[in-house]
């Protein structure tokens, strides 16, 4: 062990010769140990290392072993282990897939099944896809159709994102079509279900969401013949996976998938709704003929197929000539070709179920009981017209163009529904299940509950003046009290925590000020903050101290957040403009609000005794940029959002100075209005929601 | 420091890095318990991020070394957490868990590879050009520890650089040293591990 006297000296002569040329430094350390041979050996030696040292450790050894960490997989063995996953206890694995797993699974808070796709580690790591897929999630969660599989929740456990949807019992397209192999389906039970899944892709398509991997195996029939299609939203990342592992896997799988890929996805364009069309036609020819339009040994024989050939013909003893003719649309290989819609997709399918091949019309159609075409009797296709109608909810269709007059109907299948713009204050548990409502339908905006959230405050829109009005609801017997009458516009009321006042938002005078008024009604209304600038309330801190609102200079401009001590009248701007929608935590130490200076997010920010920002924004809004009107529940610890439709939680510890959040879950999603409008939905001390929900 | 890049917090997942960042707190504090905790959980983080890494990586792109690292650091330390003049010492501490994985993680590889014999030390020039699969982080481990019972700032500052990827100024930072110390420091102990890894020990 060399000493530390002597350790000190062998490096001041190392750094010293290192000063001189490399021919030098020899002749310079022997004089410098001065006849010391050891320290001359000692440093010599490490001197004669110092070239290869320039090589040596060049990164960083993260940066050299990240190869042979990434190889080596955490294995399904891992997952094996896992019981449960938050609320959620695993039964047993039902399917394995590119992205993961699916387990069937019990909701153990509403003892109900569920299914849970768990994304394997592979996936869940690299951030880019995790967001396109929590994306496509989402918007597909705010999808509401019988036929598309609802995705209950969105999560994140440890390190591992779960997708939780219905668990739906009955058997894949793809098990039903091998159980009659080689012979495909008769043609009632193919249009029974082509019919079912062009219905949902309508309704997907509509909303801009495109499937991408419509195939048997994403679509089950349950024994009761009502068809669901699994995997929309993930489907988008899903092919992507698909396409990159068919490069360097080529497995059966690939081509399983790469049998259903539409011409435009095989080359790598940019698809629209259309491809599902293709896609659709493909399932459609499979379920008639038994077997796929396009095939071959290797996946870039399927690929060529699909690009360049005719499918083989299919056989008149299967199909009609108008559902043959359907099928050949929509295998068109130009785009434009195809049905534009999947609208104009359903409308020939119903006039094929009504057409005899002759293209007249029958017209033995009744509100009840459609009678059966008669040519598809005499080829022996008999098709169940009620179950059809009732599946694809086209009786009104049905009903209303039973004419006698030959030919295509002009009439669209979709009948508009005149709906009117009223709205509900429903009540909702924590699952998004309805629970009764306060008051008849009416155009309600901008709910505050009373201190002890036994009253409603809103403001109702006059269907003849439409101008806003203040009235009290109560919520036990719904009755309601006018509160303010003015001609001008009032909106946007708060209790105060001691039930005395109503502070609300009101243009008079020309500008949007805000004011307050006896929540007894017995009183004038007084001016609070009367300004030029265009204000607008959001909340009072629960000791009545503070009065949160937004602010403009004029009212196009885009707000900022300010804040008003009631007992001095002093104001702070809290957060400069784009913010808006400021809400204050229940022991006021946090403001969270909307930040839209990139997007939409929602960030907290701690708040001191004056009521001045401290530290910094935390974005709690995980990977949304659409994330709109927070609200704390009672108790500071979670802090609900909502990202487009869907109510988000976040959980949130509010009580010491240090922030800490959780990553966002969705609740549930709501039907209400797109517009953003303050507090769209309230939520109670014991956790149920208040939401103006489209009646 | 500015390896912090905070609009990047919102795609961390801020439970598991809460987690490190409080082992790390209570390791610091003395609680030996907490490294055995930290290890699987940073191990993780590693795979996870060296996987995605990898797989940029096969999409074309050269790996990206700082990238790599800041990142890791970003899964490590919830910077809200922990003050300024903190961090650097943080990363030090960081370093060290990252040294004891990846050593740990070698030397499993190598027992499987090798059927747990010997192993042979290649250190050359093509190590600058083209880091080999499997360097041998075991060899250089053993060495650093002696050279730590030699000169123990010199240890750190391998430790730091190498196995924590910080840079020469963080490295000063965390030791509260001059960067040119590091610099100094730095050079010599690559000098006198090399001497150490091609000569048999005494």
């Amino acid at each position: 062990m060399i000493d530390k006297d002597r350790w000190a000296k062998v490096e001041n002569i190392y750094h010293a010769a290192l000063a001189h040329e490399p021919e030098g430094r020899a002749a310079f350390v022997t004089s410098a140990c001065a006849g010391d041979q050891e320290l001359e050996r000692e440093v010599g030696s490490l001197l004669k290392f110092d070239g290869q040292a320039e090589a040596f450790m060049p990164m960083s050894a993260l940066s050299v072993a990240a190869k042979t960490l990434a190889v080596t997989h955490v294995t399904s063995q891992d997952e094996s282990k896992l019981k449960d996953i938050g609320p959620y206890h695993l039964l047993k694995l039902i399917g394995e897939g590119g992205t993961g797993n699916v387990y069937l699974a019990v909701d153990t808070r509403l003892d109900r099944k569920v299914a849970i796709k768990l994304l394997s580690v592979d996936f869940t790591e690299d951030l880019d896809r995790i967001s396109r897929f929590k994306q496509e999630a989402r918007a597909t969660s705010l999808l509401s159709h019988p036929n598309i599989v609802t995705i209950f929740e969105i999560g994140e456990t440890q390190d591992r994102n779960y997708i939780v949807t219905e668990f739906v019992e009955g058997v894949t397209l793809r098990a039903r079509l091998a159980a009659v192999s080689p012979k495909g389906l008769d043609a009632k039970e193919s249009v029974s279900i082509i019919m079912q899944v062009v219905e949902a892709l309508d309704t997907a398509h509509r909303a801009g969401i495109i499937h991408r991997d419509i195939k048997p195996e994403n679509i089950v029939v349950r024994t009761d013949g009502l068809v669901k299609v699994l995997d929309f939203g993930i489907a988008k990342v899903d092919a992507l996976q698909a396409s990159v592992d068919h490069l360097t896997t080529r497995t059966g799988v690939v081509i399983g998938t790469a049998a259903y890929m539409s011409p435009e996805q095989a080359r790598g364009q940019k698809v629209d709704h259309r491809t599902d069309i293709f896609s659709v036609g493909i399932v459609l020819y499979e379920m008639l003929c038994g077997r796929k339009p396009f095939e071959g040994d290797t996946w870039s024989d399927v690929m060529a197929a699909v690009l360049v050939k005719d499918p083989p013909a299919i056989d008149s003893s299967v199909a009609p000539v108008a559902l043959r003719g359907i099928v050949e649309r929509c295998l068109e290989k130009d785009p434009d070709k195809r049905f534009q819609s999947a609208g104009d997709l359903t409308f020939a399918l119903r006039q094929a179920t009504l057409t005899d091949p002759s293209g007249s019309r029958t017209s033995a159609v009744t509100h009840d009981k459609p009678a059966l075409p008669g040519s598809w009797q005499k080829t022996g296709l008999v098709i169940a017209t009620i179950i059809i109608a009732l599946l694809i909810g086209g009786i009104v269709w049905l009903t209303t163009t039973t004419t006698k007059t030959a030919g295509p109907a002009k009439l669209d299948p979709k009948v508009p529904r005149i709906s009117e713009p009223k709205t509900r204050l429903t009540w909702l548990d924590r699952t998004g299940t309805a629970q009764g409502t306060i008051g008849d339908a009416a155009e309600y905006s901008g709910p505050a509950f009373s201190p002890d959230e036994q009253q409603v405050v809103v403001a109702l829109t006059d269907p003849g003046t439409k101008t806003r009005d203040l009235w009290i609801l109560s919520r036990l017997t719904g009755e309601r009290t006018m509160l303010t009458s003015d001609p001008a516009d009032e909106m946007n009321p708060i209790w105060s925590p001691d039930g005395q006042w109503i502070f609300f938002t009101a243009d008079r005078n020309g500008v949007r000020n805000i004011y307050r008024v006896p929540a007894s009604g017995n009183g004038p209304t007084e001016p609070v903050l009367a300004s030029k600038e265009t204000l607008n309330l959001e909340d009072i801190s629960r000791d009545g101290r503070f009065l949160v609102f937004n602010v403009r200079n004029n009212r196009d401009d885009p707000p900022g957040v300010g804040l008003m001590s009631l007992p001095d009248k002093r104001r702070v701007l809290f957060a400069s403009a784009p913010t808006r929608a400021a809400r204050l935590s229940p022991n006021q130490k946090w403001m969270a609000y909307t930040s839209n200076k990139n997007g939409s997010v929602i960030v907290v920010r701690g708040v001191s005794a004056t009521g001045t920002p401290v530290g910094d924004e935390h974005v709690v809004s995980g990977l949304s940029e659409n994330a709109t009107t927070s609200m704390w529940r009672a108790d500071g610890n979670e802090l609900f959002y909502l990202e487009g439709r869907t109510l988000m939680s976040v959980k949130i510890n509010t009580d010491g100075d240090r922030f800490e959040a959780a990553a966002p879950t969705a609740l549930f999603k709501l039907n209400i209005e797109d517009e953003e409008r303050r507090n769209r939905y309230l939520v109670t001390r014991e956790g149920l929601f208040l939401a103006i929900l489209k009646n | 420091m500015a390896i912090i890049d905070v609009n990047n917090d919102r795609i961390m997942s801020t439970n598991v890095t809460n987690e490190i960042t409080d082992l790390l707190l209570a390791w610091n504090d003395g609680e030996q318990t907490a490294l055995e905790k930290l290890v699987p959980l940073v191990e993780v983080e590693l795979r996870r991020l060296a996987r995605s890494y990898m797989r940029r990586e096969r999409a074309g792109h050269t790996l990206q070394t700082t990238a790599l690292i800041n990142e890791a650091y970003l899964r490590l330390i919830n910077a809200r957490r922990v003050s300024w003049h903190n961090r650097a010492h943080f990363f030090g501490i960081a370093a060290r868990v990252m040294r004891r994985i990846l050593v740990d993680f070698s030397r499993t590889r190598t027992y499987k590879k090798r059927g747990g014999g010997a192993f042979q030390v290649t250190f050359d020039d093509a190590l600058a050009v083209a880091p080999t699969d499997d360097p041998d982080l075991l060899a250089l481990d053993e060495a650093l520890t002696e050279l730590a019972r030699v000169d123990e700032r010199k240890g750190q500052v391998v430790e730091m650089r190498f196995f924590g990827g910080l840079t020469e100024k963080e490295t000063a930072v965390a030791l509260n040293v001059s960067p040119e110390t590091v610099r100094r420091d730095w050079r010599l102990a690559k000098s006198w591990l090399l001497r150490r890894l091609t000569q048999k020990p005494q």
